[in-house]
């Protein structure tokens, strides 16, 4: 054995483990090598330093503590925040005087604390349950075999009419419009608040919808508004004019032709392509029967 | 009158701890077996009072939870479960809670000529290891657990281990003498 051997094998002859030829062959090497043997020396000083370094127990304090939380289900974390803050929290507050208060301020801060938060969520819940009452209108994707029809037609998501009440009285306001099936369908029946109604959204884009928008009205008289049509002359709103009006559903393609041309005519003067676009959905509010909703958006942009 | 029983039950609880013959709870056995030897260990790498006894509480609500996943591991292999998860959980957290040596211990360690002193300043050389190979030369020779065992500790072969080792011994050696 060399001194490279010896140190390969030194971990196993300094536990006992080598095998007796080779233990005698590196007793052979340690009785020549006076430096191996004095690295093996220092091995075994380093090795009973190790053993006979001090063991520290736990102290008691924590074995009680642990012994506390071991086996129940709280989370590390609140075990922790508990046994480090609980001796402090017992040795404040010392009778239950003084804990009825501190609970009650803290409920206090809690409260106050959270009050924005309470008031954002009623918020938003009335605005839910108005919007739904109102203007609740489900995608075609929700039907099942109606979603093909909006499948090639552009979604246009420009609408304001969300942002103006039925009390609003605009210049093209509420106008009582007679037709022959409007005396019958001004009363919406219970069974016709459970279909859904259709509703048809045209946009066309322009430069000047003022010069369009008695071209639309046009149409949409053309086409037998009904009564409960509320913008038949269109509204003014930030980007363009909005119309929206109930027409008889057997109309609507002959209305939506009529814009399409509309909308061709005004495309020569003053954009390429694309200026008309249209999609269909579904709205939880009730129509009349045979009535559809049909809103006309005559675009800036 | 609610407040004041809810008050006089927390620190009945508090001041009543569990008698051991009735525990439950195999982290209370366990607890009870091992808690002086994570203890030692942990004290031993970090070298610091509060950091160890932050680490021992946060080990131990661990192995609470870790109770809940292990099926049987921790009944038959006890001491060698519980070492795994302290190892796994000293090797995380030693950056945060051990004791650095400042700058003048470690002049004063390297300037040091005289080998008894050396010797007498045991502890330092050692806490100048890697953290790894002090791990094992702790569990290896200070506790005398089995290579197998500490392979399975810390998730190494045994015949790396063996080498570890011998590199960590060797790497004392030089410090206490080589360069006298």
């Amino acid at each position: 054995m060399n001194c490279f051997d010896w140190n390969i094998a030194s971990s196993e002859y300094l536990d006992g483990s080598l095998s007796p030829p080779l233990k005698k062959a590196a007793d052979d090497h340690l009785e020549s090598c006076a430096d191996c043997k004095e690295r093996h020396q220092h091995y075994r000083l380093i090795l009973e330093s190790l053993r006979s370094l001090p063991r520290s127990v736990a102290p008691s304090e924590l074995q009680h503590e642990i012994q506390l939380f071991s086996g129940t289900s709280r989370a590390p974390m609140v075990a922790e925040f508990f046994l480090r803050f609980w001796p402090t929290f017992q040795r404040t507050i010392r009778s239950p005087k003084a804990l009825t208060l501190t609970l009650s301020l803290m409920l206090t801060f809690a409260l106050l604390s959270g009050l924005p938060q309470i008031r954002s969520i009623y918020e938003k819940r009335i605005q839910k349950r108005f919007q739904s009452y109102h203007f609740g209108e489900l995608p075609l994707s929700q039907e099942g075999g109606t979603s093909a029809e909006s499948s090639g037609a552009e979604t246009v998501s420009e609408d304001f009419s969300d942002d103006f009440g039925e009390s609003e009285s605009d210049s093209g306001g509420l106008i009582p419009i007679s037709s022959e099936e409007g005396s019958n369908s001004e009363t919406v029946d219970s069974k016709a608040s459970k279909v859904l109604a259709d509703v048809w959204r045209f946009t066309i884009r322009t430069d000047s919808p003022q010069k369009v928008r008695s071209q639309v009205t046009q149409a949409l008289l053309q086409a037998g508004t009904l009564a409960g049509s509320r913008y038949v002359h269109g509204f003014t709103a930030p980007g363009g004019i909005q119309f929206d009006a109930l027409v008889p559903s057997a109309s609507v393609e002959a209305l939506q032709q009529k814009l399409s041309s509309l909308s061709q005519e005004s495309t020569e003067e003053n954009f390429p392509t694309g200026a008309f676009t249209w999609y269909r959905n579904r709205s939880k509010r009730p129509l009349p029967p045979g009535a559809s909703r049909v809103i006309v958006w005559l675009s800036l942009m | 009158m609610a407040i004041s029983l809810f008050w006089n039950r927390l620190n009945h609880r508090r001041n009543q701890p569990r008698d051991p013959a009735n525990s439950a709870h195999p982290s209370f056995d366990l607890h009870r077996q091992w808690g002086d030897l994570t203890y030692d260990l942990l004290y031993s790498v970090l070298w610091n009072h509060v950091g160890t006894k932050t680490l021992y509480l946060e080990l131990w609500a661990r192995i609470d939870q870790a109770l809940k996943k292990a099926e049987y591991g921790y009944q038959r292999h006890s001491r060698a479960w519980v070492l795994q998860v302290t190892t796994t959980t000293l090797f995380e957290k030693h950056q945060k809670y051990g004791r650095k040596l400042s700058p003048s211990e470690q002049v004063m360690l390297d300037a040091n000529l005289n080998i008894p002193a050396k010797l007498r300043q045991f502890d330092s050389y050692l806490h100048k290891l890697p953290v790894r190979d002090h791990t094992l030369l702790l569990l290896r020779d200070k506790y005398g657990l089995p290579y197998g065992e500490i392979a399975t500790i810390l998730g190494m072969p045994e015949g790396s281990l063996r080498v570890q080792h011998q590199q960590a011994l060797r790497s004392l050696q030089e410090w206490l003498w080589d360069r006298t």
